[in-house]
């Protein structure tokens, strides 16, 4: 045998960093992936973003041809906007507590609770998904027009838990299901109270999944816009509705932008606790995956 | 006849300027019809190099070859080499028959060759009958023997194993280790074989590599790892060892209140003195003897595993004949009869009294 | 008989905790659902008249060339949509779940963006970018004097660019969750056997996956089948998706019955995914337990 100290092969580098071809192949598929994604997705919402502080943009131009902050004076001025916040803050807050207050409970029991017909009521929830989402409202709306429901807070309110049924269930289940017993056992062995193993030992172990539901119900709910739509019309008035009329309308582009970035913001907040629990699968157990 | 080369092989990881080196010019030659095992601690980068050789991982520089042929720029798929992993890793979704099969089916031999084949590697593992069952129907056992069959019946050049039984239990571990060795001297099929486990190694190889941190530390026979050790590394690794301090002056060693022949090439400087467990003899007194206080005895079949306090020396463990009658408290007077003189990166002195 | 009562106790309490959601579940879905399904097959009701069966409605509704129209209009945007999902987001995934770069971080984090853009927001982002006018057409005028841009807006193209869109991080985040079910050793046995990049993924992966696959596949269906809002924004006027002639046959037209039996036909239509859909989910949790 001869030995050859030749190396076979020299393993490019990049940035200092080695990388082996199989990486360098994969990773300029990334790179012309990050390109698009930037290009489709970041793009639309940068415009959104150049037209809120836009004084005025004169076509053609690349970018506004004047900023300023006037239109979000005059936007946060309007009455339907200054009553529609609040309506859909309000309307949020209210549809994710009650659905918490009729929800959690009901997960507990789903994972705790061997009672008969426990799995089949269960997947009685995917039903809300099992449809196609707009014809089961309009099914609704037709029952709730009869019972004066179209138009009033009740209506929507009740619209709107529907679409939160299934998160709000289906996350905390699994949570519940997912943690360790015999840590709750530990506690109890040492002389904890099962309230206090609940509040102690329980809950911080489920509190992530938790927080995840809560959030992804609370900004679907302020997101809402097609339920409510249809129900709220002409009573009931959310951001969301508002930006329709504001669409189809094309009063001024500015107030669009003005509304979809005070609209955004809420998901601002939830983005930054998205990194944490989207890599895991607390999100996907919400659709039964 | 396949054989396998390692020349220079290196993989390192991180950045160029602050590398991590994960396999450090790595030579080894295994010989047709070979079994070796590759053995170090976790982390050693044994597993790398086994991966560099299958064609996961790619070699930062030094090659692979195979019958002097380089397969480094080969992709795994193409590579004459089979490999049977830590975890059972058969394809959940496919019975038994279909997990051996796949790789003949890809290789498009016809029908009832396969199902020749299929069922002549699941006799050879023993478990003919199991050929219509999933992967879950089986236990961790029988899996693992699936993974060589199917790993067999391609008819590779080299046969890879990672740590396949490290997930068993012992009892099993030691009568899959015995299937494997008779399978792989009857089709005298080349293998490399990696494991943390040195009792593993030493019953099953024919030469032991030994690795420690990325670098080769010893390759030898079995017999030769465990009587002539080349490092303190494999000395302190491989089986049990006492190691004391010593130093080394005019063709003797003292070590403690005593001195020790030592040969004439040994350099004035102190010293690692490394005693087996087995190579002591109890005395009465004499030149050349250590005393110490026994603290405990556990009687291990046919000899006894004794630890002794020594003033001088601290604790040792020593392995004693049942003739030698000992018990807690004692005191006891023993010598070496045979030990190793380490000094720097040198090879050993061997001492025989 | 102090266990059986404990135990019969504990049954009772999980029965009340599951309740309340059950109810709404029951009132909002099953019988709004079951309700128009009765009602799409009866005869009108009159005073002194018994109901009667009748597939009228149905005929109708295929009568009318228009409604015919819309109905294969949203089978045929909500195939090539599903398709087209597939297509991207199986490579943005398999680069995910392969790849621990920090190209691969930015990737996820811009494939799951979407998550926090409400329809209504990227209705109005897509026509400030992509409509006439919008800043693509601006920039290809300017940077390349180009003026062939032909804008999606109010066409077919709008509504499926903007669905997919709007389904990537759903897709992304179920596809990329089930394959990091299947572990690397599993894919190495194949690659090691002779299997190449390809075959590995039809045989071993595609295979191992196949459950997240129908739910995503399922989900995007039934989702795209149902939307409202975003060709409601942005589709042409003609034809129309199926949500968007139900809102307008029941709000505009006030045809309330009309509205209804439109829903019902997705419900039909869209029954057959739904079905697969919630056996998908209970066969993988009937095995896990």
């Amino acid at each position: 045998m001869k030995i050859d100290p030749t190396p076979a092969y020299r393993q490019p580098t990049i940035f200092g960093y080695r990388i082996s071809t199989r990486t360098l192949r994969r990773e300029a598929f990334g790179i012309f992936a990050l390109v698009a994604l930037t290009l489709i997705i970041i793009g639309p919402m940068m415009t959104v973003f150049l037209w809120a502080f836009a004084e005025r943009w004169r076509q053609p131009a690349l970018l506004p041809t004047e900023w300023g902050l006037s239109y979000w004076y005059e936007t946060l001025a309007r009455n339907d906007i200054t009553s529609a916040m609040p309506m859909s803050l309000g309307l949020a807050l209210t549809v994710t507590a009650l659905s918490a207050i009729i929800c959690l409970p009901a997960a507990y029991a789903f994972a705790r609770i061997n009672f008969p017909g426990r799995q089949g009521l269960l997947l009685s929830f995917l039903a809300v998904n099992a449809f196609p989402r707009f014809g089961l409202y309009v099914t609704i709306a037709v029952v709730f027009f009869r019972l004066g429901l179209v138009g009033t807070l009740p209506g929507v309110i009740l619209i709107q838990l529907v679409n939160t049924l299934l998160t709000m269930i289906w996350i905390p289940t699994s949570a519940f299901q997912n943690i360790d017993r015999a840590l709750e056992e530990a506690a109890l062995d040492v002389g904890a109270g099962r309230l206090r193993v609940f509040f102690q030992i329980t809950l911080p172990q489920v509190f992530p999944a938790l927080a995840a539901a809560l959030l992804l119900t609370f900004v679907s709910t302020f997101y809402e816009a097609q339920g409510a739509l249809i129900i709220g019309i002409p009573g009931i008035r959310t951001m969301a509705v508002l930006m329709y009329s504001y669409i189809n309308n094309q009063i001024v582009v500015q107030y669009g932008a003005v509304i979809s970035l005070m609209l955004w913001l809420p998901s601002l907040v939830l983005l930054s606790f998205a990194q944490k629990f989207l890599r895991g699968n607390t999100v996907s157990s919400g659709f039964g995956v | 006849m396949p054989t396998l080369d390692l020349i220079n092989l290196r993989k390192q990881f991180g950045s160029v300027t602050n590398p991590v080196v994960a396999v450090n010019d790595l030579n080894i030659n295994v010989a047709d019809g070979e079994f070796l095992c590759i053995l170090g601690p976790s982390g050693c980068g044994k597993s790398t190099a086994l991966r560099m050789v299958a064609g996961f991982e790619e070699p930062s520089g030094g090659d692979v070859q195979i019958d002097q042929q380089s397969i480094v720029n080969m992709p795994p798929n193409k590579r004459p080499t089979a490999m049977v992993f830590q975890k059972y890793t058969l394809w959940p979704h496919m019975k038994v028959y279909d997990n051996i099969a796949f790789g003949l089916k890809l290789r498009h031999l016809p029908k009832n060759q396969i199902d020749q084949e299929v069922q002549a590697s699941l006799e050879l593992v023993g478990l003919g009958k199991y050929g219509d069952r999933y992967p879950a129907q089986l236990s961790g056992g029988e899996q693992q023997r699936v993974a060589i069959a199917r790993a067999l019946v391609l008819k590779p050049k080299i046969l890879l194993l990672d740590e396949p039984f490290s997930n068993l239990d012992a009892l099993l571990r030691v009568r899959l280790r015995e299937e494997l060795r008779q399978i792989q001297r009857n089709l005298k099929i080349t293998a490399v074989f990696v494991t943390h486990d040195q009792e593993e190694a030493l019953s099953l190889a024919d030469r032991i590599a030994v690795m420690s941190k990325g670098e080769l530390q010893q390759l030898d026979k079995p017999a030769t790892i465990y009587a002539r050790p080349k490092t303190l590394f494999v000395a302190d690794f491989i089986g049990a060892m006492n190691m004391l301090d010593g130093e080394v002056s005019g063709g003797v060693v003292k070590v403690g209140n005593q001195r020790l022949p030592a040969p004439a090439e040994c350099v004035a400087a102190p010293a690692k003195i490394a005693i087996r467990p087995e190579d002591v003899t109890v005395t009465q007194t004499g030149e050349g003897a250590w005393h110490g206080r026994i603290t405990q005895v556990s009687d291990l079949g046919h000899y006894r595993k004794v630890f002794v306090q020594s003033p001088d020396l601290g604790m040792l463990k020593l392995y004693l004949p049942k003739s030698v009658e000992v018990n807690d408290g004692e005191m006891i007077t023993f010598k070496p009869t045979r030990f190793l003189i380490f000094q720097g990166p040198l090879p050993p002195f061997e001492v025989k009294l | 008989m102090a266990t059986r009562s404990r135990y019969l106790n504990t049954l009772f309490a999980g029965y009340a905790l599951i309740a309340p959601p059950l109810i709404i579940l029951v009132l909002l879905i099953f019988y709004p659902a079951g309700q128009a399904i009765v009602r799409t097959v009866m005869t009108d009701q009159e005073v002194g008249i018994t109901a009667g069966l009748t597939l009228d409605r149905y005929f109708n509704f295929f009568a009318d060339p228009i409604a015919r129209s819309n109905l294969w209009f949203t089978i045929w945007v909500t195939v090539v949509t599903t398709a087209l999902l597939f297509l991207v987001c199986f490579p943005l995934s398999l680069y995910l779940r392969f790849s621990n770069s920090r190209i691969a971080g930015i990737v996820q984090v811009l494939a799951l963006f979407p998550l926090f853009v409400p329809g209504v927001i990227l209705a109005f982002a897509l026509i400030r970018y992509l409509g006439p006018r919008g800043t693509v057409d601006t920039f290809l005028r300017i940077v390349f004097n180009y003026t062939g841009f032909v804008t999606p807006y109010l066409k077919p193209s709008g509504i499926i660019f903007a669905l997919v869109w709007d389904h990537i991080p759903f897709t992304v985040l179920v596809l990329t969750a089930g394959l990091r079910q299947v572990e690397d050793s599993v894919i190495e046995a194949a690659r090691d056997v002779g299997a190449s990049g390809l075959r590995v993924f039809f045989q071993i992966v595609l295979p191992l996956i196949q459950r997240p696959l129908l739910i995503v596949f399922c989900l995007n269906m039934i989702g795209i089948f149902g939307s409202f809002t975003i060709p409601y924004l942005l589709g042409p006027a003609a034809p129309q998706m199926m949500g968007v002639y139900m809102q307008q046959t029941f709000t505009d037209y006030l045809d309330r019955s009309g509205a209804e039996t439109q829903a019902v036909l997705s419900f039909l239509i869209c029954s057959v995914i739904g079905a697969l859909y919630v056996r998908t989910v209970t066969r993988r949790r009937g095995e896990r337990a």
